[in-house]
C-alpha cells in the first residue's frame, strides 16, 4: 500500500502515528488499529512495527551484522534468541537483501541501494506485523531506484507482510502498491488500486497529481458542461445554470486533426513538437488561449506531419469534469 | 612561466607560514617548559625529589587529584545531560538555558569565586543553613571542589552539543522502533556516537581542573596543608622564593597536564586504527554519505 502526495500533505506524519514515533493531537477517538487491536497507547517499541527511515538511520558505529541483529539483541532477556540462531537469522537476511559477505562493513562504506536495503532486513529482522516504509527510494538516484524498486517487489511477494510506503512520486506508488492512498494537506483525497485512482480520480487533486493533465475552464449550460466549442453532457445535468466547471483532460486523450476534418473538435495552433522520447508531445494554444499538451504516437506523427504554427483541431476523449461541489 | 612564478610564491608562503607557527611553539611552549625543567633539577635530583615528595607537596597532589576524581563524574553526568535537554528536545527558554551553560567561560574566575563566598559562605546567602548543619563549605577542601566545579562544567556539554545537532535523533528513533529501552538506546546508541566528544570534553575540563587557580585561590582561604591545590602550592612556594621547590612542583603539574595529552593521543590513535577500515574497496560505487 502505498501514501503519495505532495510534500506536506502528512503522509510522514500519518506513518510516523502508526509506527508510534508520534503521537496524533490530542484526540479521544484517535486509534491506530492493528489486526483488530487498537495500539494507540502502546509504545513504539512494542508495536512491532518495522520502520525504515528516509535516510535510513543506520546505526554508524555498527557493522552491518550488527545493525541487522540490535532488534534482536535489545529484547528481554527471555525473549532473547540464542547467539547461533541470531547469527543464523541475520546470514539469512543478509542473504535476501543480496549482501551474503557484506556483514562486516561500516554504514558509511555502504552504497545508498545498500544501505538501504540494510536498513530494511534492519527493520524486518524483529518479525514486524507491519512494515513501514518513509520514502524508501527518495535519496537515491534515478538507476538504483528502479532496480531496487523492481527488487523490493519480488521481495514483498516473498516476505508476505502488509508493508505501508511513503512517496511523492507517483510513478513509484502505481508501480509498486496494490493500493494506494492519496492524500492532500493532512486529508486522504481517495483510496484505491492504481487503476482506480488512475482512471477514475474522484477528486480534482487526484486529478492533476497523477500524471500530467489539461485543463479547462468552462460552465453548465442547458444540461451540459460548455468548454468553448466543446460540450460535454453527463449526471451534472441538474446542475444550476452558469455553474463553473472545469474539464481535466490526459495529453494523450487528446487527438489532433488537420482543420476541415469531419470529426473536428475546436481549433489551436501548434507551438513546439517535440519528438525525442517514447511519444511525440505536442505544445499548442487553444483558442480559448490556454496551452495544452498533446501527446501522440510516432506513427501518427508520420501520417500526420504536423507543423509549428499550423492550424489544427483538437478532439478530446476520456474527459473528467469537476464542478465545484461535486464530481460526474 | 606565469604559473611557475605562482607556485614558487606559493611555496614561499607557505615556508613562511611554517616559519611563523614553528617559532610561535618553540618561544611559548618549548623554551618555557625547558626552562621550568632546568630550573626545577638545577640544585640536583636530590633537592628536586625532596621538593616532590614533600608533606605539603603531597597534600596538594592528593587534593587536585581527589577534586578531579569528583568533578569528572559529576562533568560527565552534567555535561550529558545537558548536551540531551539542548539537542533532543523543543522547549521554551532553550537559548537562554544555552547562553546560561556558557557563563562559567565569560565569568573571570576570580569573580566565580567571589560569588561563592556570597552564596556559601558564612555570612552567605545559605550560611544559615551551614551554620545549622555544623558544616563549612568555604575556606575548606569542599569549596576548592565546588569552584573547580564551576569553571569546569561547561566543557563537556561544550563539546557534545554541536556533534549531537548534526547526528539528530534518527538512530535513537530507529532504536526506539526496534524495541529498544530507553536505557539500551542510550548506551548502544547514543554513547558510542558521541564517545569521542565526551572524551575531549573530559580531557579539557581535567586539564582546567588541575591548572584551575583564580576561583579555587579566592575560597581555599590558602590553609597550609588542608585546602592547598598544586597551582596554588606553586605560588607560596614562589612568594616564598623558594624558586627551585616552586619549579620542581610546576615540573609535576606540568607532567600530569601533559599526560592527560599524551593519553588523548593515545587514545586518537588508536581509534583511528581502528576506524580506518575500508578493507578491499567498494563493490558500487560509493554515493556522497548522507549519514
Amino acid at each position: 500500500m502505498a501514501l503519495l502526495g505532495p510534500s506536506g500533505s502528512g503522509k510522514t506524519s500519518l506513518l510516523r502515528i502508526i509506527s508510534g514515533l508520534d503521537r496524533p493531537d490530542v484526540n479521544p477517538l484517535a486509534k491506530v488499529i492493528m489486526n483488530n487491536e487498537d495500539m494507540i497507547s502502546t509504545s513504539a517499541g512494542n508495536r512491532r512495527v518495522g520502520f525504515v527511515f528516509q535516510h535510513y538511520a543506520l546505526f554508524r558505529h555498527m557493522t552491518v551484522f550488527d545493525n541487522i541483529a540490535f532488534g534482536m539483541r535489545m529484547r528481554r532477556k527471555k525473549e532473547r534468541p540464542s547467539k547461533a540462531e541470531i547469527k543464523n537469522k541475520v546470514e539469512q537476511l543478509l542473504h535476501l537483501i543480496q549482501l551474503d559477505n557484506m556483514g562486516n562493513r561500516y554504514p558509511l562504506q555502504l552504497s545508498g541501494g545498500q544501505r538501504q536495503r540494510v536498513a530494511l532486513a534492519r527493520a524486518l529482522a524483529i518479525e514486524p506485523k507491519v512494515l513501514l516504509l518513509d520514502e524508501p527510494f527518495g535519496a537515491l538516484d534515478a538507476r538504483v531506484r528502479e532496480d531496487l524498486r523492481r527488487w523490493l517487489r519480488r521481495l514483498h511477494k516473498e516476505i508476505q507482510i502488509t508493508t505501508l510506503f511513503v512517496t511523492h512520486d507517483q510513478e513509484e506508488a502505481l508501480e509498486l502498491a496494490d493500493r494506494v492512498v492519496v492524500m492532500n494537506e493532512g486529508r486522504i483525497e481517495q483510496i484505491g488500486t492504481p487503476e482506480e485512482v488512475f482512471h477514475s480520480p474522484r477528486t480534482e487533486f487526484v486529478m492533476k497529481f497523477l500524471g500530467s493533465v489539461n485543463l479547462f475552464h468552462g460552465r453548465i449550460e442547458r444540461g451540459k458542461a460548455v468548454f468553448g466549442s466543446w460540450k460535454v453532457s453527463g449526471p451534472e445535468a441538474g446542475k444550476e445554470e452558469g455553474t463553473p466547471a472545469r474539464l481535466f483532460v490526459r495529453p494523450y486523450d487528446m487527438t489532433i486533426v488537420r482543420e476541415g476534418d469531419p470529426a473536428h473538435g475546436s481549433n489551436a495552433v501548434i507551438r513546439r513538437i517535440q519528438s525525442a522520447g517514447p511519444y511525440v508531445k505536442i505544445e499548442l494554444e487553444h483558442e480559448s488561449g490556454e496551452n495544452i499538451i498533446a501527446e501522440m504516437s510516432h506513427e501518427r506523427h508520420e501520417s500526420l506531419k504536423p507543423l509549428v504554427g499550423e492550424k489544427v483541431a483538437v478532439s478530446l476523449k476520456n474527459v473528467r469534469v469537476f464542478t465545484e461541489d461535486y464530481t460526474i | 612561466m606565469d604559473t611557475d612564478m605562482r607556485s614558487s610564491m606559493q611555496r614561499l608562503i607557505q615556508f613562511f607560514m611554517r616559519c611563523i607557527t614553528i617559532t610561535f611553539v618553540v618561544l611559548f611552549l618549548v623554551l618555557p617548559l625547558y626552562v621550568i625543567l632546568s630550573e626545577a633539577t638545577g640544585e640536583g635530583m636530590s633537592v628536586f625529589f625532596r621538593a616532590v615528595t614533600h608533606q605539603e607537596t603531597l597534600q596538594a597532589l592528593t587534593l587536585t587529584i581527589c577534586t578531579l576524581f569528583i568533578i569528572l563524574p559529576l562533568n560527565i553526568l552534567f555535561g550529558i545531560a545537558a548536551a540531551w535537554t539542548l539537542t533532543k528536545y523543543e522547549f521554551r527558554g532553550k537559548s537562554v538555558l544555552s547562553a546560561l551553560i556558557d557563563l562559567p567561560f565569560s565569568v573571570p574566575p576570580v569573580i566565580a569565586g567571589f560569588i561563592l563566598i556570597l552564596f556559601l559562605g558564612r555570612h552567605g546567602t545559605l550560611g544559615f543553613l551551614l551554620e545549622k548543619l555544623d558544616t563549612q563549605i568555604i575556606f575548606a577542601a569542599p569549596a576548592v571542589i565546588v569552584a573547580t566545579l564551576f569553571v569546569t562544567f561547561p566543557f563537556v556539554a561544550r563539546e557534545l552539543v554541536p556533534l549531537m545537532q548534526e547526528q539528530g535523533v534518527d538512530e535513537e528513533q530507529a532504536a526506539v522502533s526496534l524495541g529498544a529501552s530507553a536505557f539500551q538506546t542510550f548506551f548502544h546508541v547514543t554513547l558510542p556516537n558521541i564517545k569521542w566528544a565526551l572524551f575531549y570534553g573530559i580531557i579539557l575540563s581535567t586539564a582546567r581542573a588541575m591548572g584551575e587557580f583564580g576561583a579555587v585561590s579566592v575560597v581555599s582561604g590558602h590553609i597550609r596543608g588542608k585546602t592547598i591545590t598544586l597551582p596554588l602550592h606553586i605560588e607560596i612556594l614562589y612568594n616564598e622564593y623558594n624558586f627551585t621547590a616552586a619549579f620542581a612542583v610546576s615540573s609535576l603539574l606540568v607532567t600530569l597536564a601533559m599526560s592527560t595529552l599524551v593519553v588523548k593521543e593515545i587514545v586518537y590513535w588508536r581509534s583511528g586504527k581502528k576506524q580506518t577500515r575500508p578493507t578491499g574497496g567498494f563493490l558500487e560505487s560509493p554515493e556522497t554519505p548522507d549519514l
